[in-house]
This record gives structure tokens, sequence and C-alpha cells, in this order.
């Protein structure tokens, strides 16, 4: 189903998780009820138009009124419709946020939005002694996952509302202060997914984009050392102007 | 229009003439109901001139990536005026000045109930509107179309801005609350002998609906406005995630709102729809009892499902179905005036006319904003299109469809009661072209936009997301939508004094505001007649066609017939002889032979 439209701009762009396919897979199926309602109702009309004729100006008679018959009937088959994509919408719900369980063990991921970028705080792999949490790996904008791994993105804000939207895996989610948005899903495939802040924020709204590369699980053990090994690197560098008194301020501490 | 018409009430005794005021300002300080809903439309298209101008200035800014035309906050400014002015100082204003002028003719009163409370509603509404712009004079907000916090709040847009825009909001909810109680006074009290609740005229039982709406939902917004300002200046916590206050609140509060305010266009466009199709076809409406339930139902469905629009917000599933019942259900009413509306077009008569043109183009828009929101009222796909220009495409379809086009085929179609003059039909059908071509381009190019990936409100996009054309594409047609839309303003005003004089009835309407001349006098009727059925003015013809056709012995035929009674032919205050040469036929030529076969 979801190869059907792909071609065209009639729907979002491949999905490269189960979520989000399933997502789209009911996109594509309530688009085409939505398109056959619009056609069936404009053909309706048409027909009617066609049936006025210039002869029942003058002709009194011809005035039809609807038995409350009808009516219901329509009506009830209506609301029957209404149930039916009810329990379409419970039942692809379901589907487009739940993650396969059977894989690699689930990984939570903190997404932190503030005016205008994210913040992705990694979990730590390696705690050092102390349990301190400095040498916790992060990135900006840019959010590294392992395929094959269910992962679990906790979204929110530290100051205004945002949205996170990647929608080629996941359903979008509002990045709310002072809340945790959770947000599930599993990469299928390596690549590089766009994405972008869809909430207004502010005048630099529009450049509140993210990106989403999913990597084989070995290249995001590398990743995560590397940002770890960075994040150390940078610290040492810090430690060594302070101790050698040439990081600014740390002179007139010193006196 | 006389202008020594100034007393509302006809003066008994009098020791000098009235002094022949100036037509202005006899029309400003008129608390009469059709002079009030004169200046009501009057203002809200200046407003929408305004709001014209922010969507070109914003489209504009879009028509190529990475555009540097407008800076981002100068885009903001323009978003977040055009927020408001598109459906609070132009859509809703525009309906309630058509039934301000409408309604009490539709259902025989000669005015408003409580018509100071009327005037005064105008005049709030003007002074929350010139609040709002008047903060262009020095900086206006940059907080976005629904100003939620926090980014509305005192710690990251500290300036009087935000304060004027909020205000300026409140001021025109205040007066729309008036209207309301102005309004269901007037429907409650003030209709005809005869016409019991269930004859009244659809868009007079529209104007009930979106009283109450108004009358239970204004408070909602005007309540989470006055916590928003408490936050800003008196150190309240409402809306503040640091001292356990919840920012979703505001949310919720504004949601609600809006779904009443959307909701009180579509019903007030439908209901003006299926006036004209009816009378534009000479058919009774189709199912008048299911289509006025089915409006009421309409209204609270869509309030209920508020939440539609916050399928991607920290809220727990059970809630979001609850929203997915709701706007799903909304199916049955929709589905049902559809029906009814294709029921009551079936077999009748071909006539063709500017607002017939209008209704129909308004069909097309509305069914296209109501089909995306369809789409995207199932949880998984509201969630995954939240945010897109998807949702701003049917937003604006819906919003254009009932508030533009079903406005517009509703100021067509009421214009005579309005000057005594018809619309000019070269203007019209120009600007009926480049509206609806305008605004369906625009409505889907913006869907699919949004499908690529195109947030809302954004005031760039790049290039390299592949989305240069849609976008090109979408302001041109916004570009031909706003010169439509003009056509139709210049062409009220040319036709204001200048139109084709027509009489009472130019359409041959079923309903009573038909019965009053063009203009209608202040006291509206010289005699309100009785109303035995939900076509009134049909049964007058009625009454009249038996007339013309009762048998007479063939000597008396020439010469003893007696002329007609005054009272059933027309009324207001030039009574017409059954052979006036008006544009009501006479009724000899249309009636006929004896079908009285209802």
């Amino acid at each position: 189903m979801p190869q059907i439209a792909s071609a065209a701009l009639l729907a979002p762009d491949s999905a490269a998780s189960d979520g989000a396919g399933s997502a789209r897979t009911l996109y594509v199926i309530m688009a085409i009820v939505a398109a056959l309602i619009v056609v069936g109702v404009l053909l309706g009309i048409v027909r009617a138009l066609r049936s006025r004729s210039a002869a029942a100006e003058a002709d009194d008679a011809r005035r039809t009124r609807g038995t409350s018959s009808v009516q219901l009937r329509v009506g009830a088959g209506l609301g029957v419709f209404a149930l039916v994509l009810f329990v379409v919408g419970i039942i692809f719900t379901g589907k487009a946020t739940e993650v396969d369980a059977s894989a690699n063990d689930p990984i939570t991921i903190q997404a932190d939005a503030q005016q205008w970028v994210w913040r992705y705080t990694y979990p730590v792999q390696d705690p050092s002694e102390d349990g301190f949490n400095d040498d916790q790996p992060y990135s900006y904008q840019e959010l590294v996952v392992p395929v094959d791994t269910p992962i679990n993105l906790e979204i929110s804000s530290i100051d205004v509302l945002h949205r996170w939207s990647v929608p080629s895996l996941a359903l979008s989610a509002d990045a709310v202060p002072g809340m945790t948005n959770e947000v599930s899903f599993m990469a299928d495939e390596p690549g590089t997914y766009e994405g972008a802040s869809t909430r207004f924020s502010g005048p630099g709204y529009a450049t509140m984009r993210t990106r989403v590369i999913a990597v084989e699980p070995d290249q995001y053990e590398a990743f995560l050392q590397d940002r770890i090994d960075g994040i150390k690197a940078a610290r040492e560098a810090v430690q060594k102007r302070v101790d050698d008194g040439t990081a600014p301020g740390v002179r007139f501490e010193q006196k | 229009m006389t202008p020594v018409q100034t007393a509302s009430h006809p003066e008994v005794v009098s020791e000098q003439v009235p002094r022949a005021q100036k037509g202005w300002i006899t029309l400003v300080t008129s608390a009469e109901h059709k002079a009030v809903g004169r200046m009501y439309i009057a203002t809200s298209l200046v407003f929408a001139a305004a709001a014209l101008a922010e969507f070109l200035m914003m489209r504009l800014q879009l028509m190529i990536p990475e555009n540097t035309l407008i800076r981002p906050e100068i885009f903001d400014r323009l978003l977040s005026a055009f927020g408001v002015t598109s459906v609070i100082l132009f859509a809703l204003p525009l309906l309630i000045g058509l039934m301000s002028v409408v309604v009490p003719l539709q259902i025989g009163a000669r005015g408003m109930a409580l018509p100071r409370l009327h005037h005064l509603s105008y005049w709030l509404y003007v002074s929350g509107g010139a609040l709002i712009y008047g903060s262009f004079l020095y900086r206006p907000s940059e907080a976005g179309i629904l100003a939620l916090p926090p980014l509305s709040s005192s710690q990251f847009l500290p300036g009087a801005a935000v304060d004027a825009w909020l205000t300026g909001f409140a001021l025109a909810l205040l007066g729309f609350i008036f209207f309301a109680v102005s309004m269901i006074a007037t429907l409650r009290n003030l209709r005809a002998p005869g016409m019991a609740l269930q004859r009244m005229p659809l868009f007079s039982w529209a104007a009930g609906i979106v009283s109450y709406t108004q009358l239970v939902l204004a408070p909602v917004f005007l309540g989470a406005i006055a916590m928003l300002i408490i936050d800003r200046h008196y150190g309240g916590v409402f809306f503040d995630s640091g001292e356990s206050g919840k920012p979703m609140l505001f949310e919720h509060l504004a949601f609600i709102f809006i779904s009443g305010a959307v909701v009180s266009l579509l019903v007030g466009a439908m209901a003006a729809i299926s006036e004209i199709l009816s009378t534009f076809s000479r058919q009774p409406h189709f199912g008048h009892r299911t289509m006025a339930g089915s409006l009421v139902v309409l209204a609270v469905l869509a309030v209920l499902a508020w939440m539609q629009n916050m399928y991607s917000g920290p809220i727990p599933d059970g809630f979001l179905y609850f929203a997915m019942l709701m706007a799903l259900a909304a199916i049955v009413p929709i589905g049902l005036i559809l029906f009814n509306w294709i029921g009551t077009m079936t077999g009748g008569a071909k006539r063709r006319g500017m607002p017939f043109k209008f209704a129909l183009g308004a069909i097309v828009l509305t069914l296209i904003g109501l089909a995306g929101k369809l789409v995207t009222a199932v949880v998984p796909v509201g969630g995954l299109l939240a945010g897109s220009a998807f949702t701003t495409g049917t937003s604006f379809a819906l919003i254009a469809g009932t508030g533009v086009m079903g406005g517009f085929a509703a100021l067509y179609y009421w214009f005579p009661k309005l000057s005594g003059r018809l619309m000019g039909d070269a203007l019209g059908v120009t600007s009926y072209w480049l509206l609806i071509t305008g605004a369906v381009v625009y409505a889907l190019t913006t869907m699919m936009a949004g499908l690529e990936g195109m947030p809302v409100d954004v005031a760039k996009f790049y290039g390299d997301s592949g989305l240069d054309v849609l976008n090109l594409l979408a302001s041109i047609a916004a570009i031909a939508f706003v010169a439509g839309f003009m056509l139709t303003m210049l062409n009220a005003a040319a036709s204001y004094r200048n139109g084709v004089e027509v009489g009472p009835d130019p359409w041959l309407g079923n309903t009573l505001e038909w019965f009053a001349p063009s203009p209608p006098p202040v006291h509206n009727f010289d005699l309100v007649p009785d109303v035995r059925s939900a076509e009134p003015l049909d049964d007058i013809r009625d009454a009249i066609r038996r007339r013309a056709t009762r048998w007479y012995p063939p000597a008396a035929r020439t010469e003893e017939r007696e002329p007609e009674p005054v009272a059933v032919t027309a009324g207001g205050a030039e009574p017409a002889a059954e052979g006036d040469a008006g544009p009501e036929p006479a009724p000899e030529d249309s009636y006929r032979g004896e079908n009285d076969s209802r």
C-alpha cells in the first residue's frame, strides 16, 4: 500500500520505521477515502444541477421533500461509516506507536528543545567509578541512533513550546516545558532522515531543523566513544588552561 | 436610503421637524440593526484588506527559498496580526454583520432586542481591532497566531505588544458576547406571529447557534487571556512551568475557542448556502428539520473535538480517542447536510446568479477543507502531520470556503437588503474565478508542501528541501486569491450606490426578509404577515395565485373584478399591486392554472 502514492507529492516521504509506515499507510487509506468522498459529493452536485430544468421554474407541483425515513437511513449509514473509521483509527494508533520489543535492548535518549536548537543526551555507556555523569555524551541538531534498536525519545523543552517532527521515523511530539513527551521508534535501515521543529517558537523558528542519522550498532558505539573522548579532551584542555592560569578570568581569582 | 429617517421608532409628538443629519452621522450613531450590521460588514472588509496585505507579504517572502525580503521578526509580526485579523476581525464580524441585518428581517421583527447592547458590541469589536493595529505604531506582537505561552510570557516577549494583542482580542470577544446576548433575546422574543422555532429560516437558526457558541466559548478564551495577563504583570503562575503552572492549559483553552469560532463560520456559511440553493432551485429545503438539527449537532461535536488539533501533545491516548470519536462523528451531520443540499437542488428550477455561483464555490472549497480535516482526524495521521503545512492548507480551505466564499455568497444574496441594489455581475464573475482558482490551488499546493516536510508558520524554507515549485505555485495562487477578494470588495463598494436598483424580492425567496422593501425602512415592515410554514413568502404567493385564478362568471370577468387587497401582495412602504413591474413576476405569468397540489 505505501508504494502506491510514493512517487507523487500526495503522501509523506516513505517511512523508515514500522510505526511511521503504519501511520503512512493509514494516511494513504484516509486520503483515498476523503478523495472518493469529495469526488462523490461533487458528482452528486453535478447530477443535481443537471436535473434542474427551466420547466420546473413555473411548475409549482415539483416540490420534493425528504421523508424522515430517508434522512434516518442516510444518517445511520454515515454513523456506521464514522464508527468504522474510528475503529480503524484505534487499530492503527496501536500499530503506529508500538515498537517491536524482540529486537535489541531499547535505548532511552533525552531530547531537549531550546530556542532554536535540539540537544540530544545519550545514556551513559560506561559510568565512571563515582557514578558522576559528566561523561554523558550529547549532540546538537543531529541525533545518531543504531538501527534495529528500539529508541525511546524523552522530549522536553527548557524554554518555549517546540515540536519534534521526523515524519519518516515517528509521529510528531510536542516539547512542553515541565513535561516529558515520549516517542518510540525503531529505524529499519541506515540513512539520514530530515526533520524539523514544527511549532512556532520565535524569530529563529524556521532555522530549527533536526536530522536523525541511523547507523549500524558498531558505528553507533564508535560515535558515542568519539563524543566521550571529545568531551574529555575538551575538559582536559580547559583544566590545563585553568591550571596554567591562562584561562580567562582564572588569573583574577588566583590573586 | 433616505437621510431623514433618524428616529428608530415613529415620532408621535414633535414640536418641530427633526433636523436632517448627515448620512454618516446617522449610520455611526444609530442603534438600528441594519445600520449596525452595515458597519459590521464595512469594518470587517476594512480589516480584510489588512489581512490580505499581510497574507500577500508573507507569501511573497515564501515565494523563493531562503528569501531575505522580510526579516523573521517582521514576518512574525505579520503572522501574529494575520491570525487574529482573518478570523476574529474579518470572517466572524462579516457573518455577524450579515446576521444583524438579515435575521430580524427573516423572523419578521422590527429590530433587534437590546439594540444599544448590539450597538455597543460593534464599538467593542472596532476598539479591539484598533488596539491590535494601534500596536503597529510602535511594535506589534510577535507571539504567533495563538500567542501560546511560554513564548507570550513576559520572560520571552516583555513588551507591551502582546498586551495590546491580548486586550484587543478580549475587547472583540466581549463585543461578540454582547452581540450573542442581543441576538438570542431577539430570536427568543421578537419572532413574527406563527413563527415557531421549527419554522425559523435556517440562517436565523444558525444565528442562534453562532450566538450560543460565542456566549459559551468566548468567555473561555477571555479567561485564558485574563490568566495570561495576570501571569505577565501580576506575578501569576498559571502557565509558568517552573512554578507548577501548566503551559498546556492555555493551548486547550485556545483550541476550545478556536474550534468554536471555526465551527461558527461553518454553521453560518452552511445555513446561508442552504437558503441560496433552495431559492435558486425554487424548492423548499429537502429536510428543514434534519438540517436544523444537523447544524446544532455539528457545532457541539466540533467543539468537543478540540483536541484533534493537539494529537502531538503529551496527552493520554484515551483523551485523543475521545477527540477522534467526536471529530469522526461530525461526519454524520456534515454528510446529512450535503445530502440535503443535493436533495434540495434535484429536480428544481434552473436559475443562475452570483449568489448561487459563490455558494457552489463555497461548497467545493469547504469540502476540500473538510476532507483534509477528515484525513488528520485519525490519531496517527494527525500525529504524523501535526505542525506541517498540510494543516495550514486544510485550515485555509475551511476558513476561506466558509468565511470568504460563503460570506461573499451571503453578501451577494442579501446585498439588496443592505442597499436596495444588486452587486454587479461582471466584476463578480471575474472575482469568483480568481477566488476559487486561487483558493483551491493554494490549498492543494500548501497541503502537498506539508506532506513534503514544510512546517507551519515558517518565515523561510530551505532550497534543499524540494519545496521550491510548490511554494512558488502557492504564492502565485495566493496573489490570484487576493486579487479576486479585492474585486469583490470593489464590487460591493461600487454597487452600494450605483448598482442596479431592485424591488423587495429579486430572487423570489421563500423567507420573510424578501417581504420587506429593499432597502427596508427603519421599522422593517408596515405589516408583519402571519407565518404558517417555513416558507411564508411561498404561502403569500400561493394566496395571490388563488385569488388571481378564482373563477368569475364570464360577464363579471372584465368589469367587476376588484383590485386585490393590499395586505397580501407585498409589504413595506410601497404597496405593490399585482401588476407591478418589479422583479417579482406578476402572478398571471408564473402561476397559470390550478396546480395547488401541495
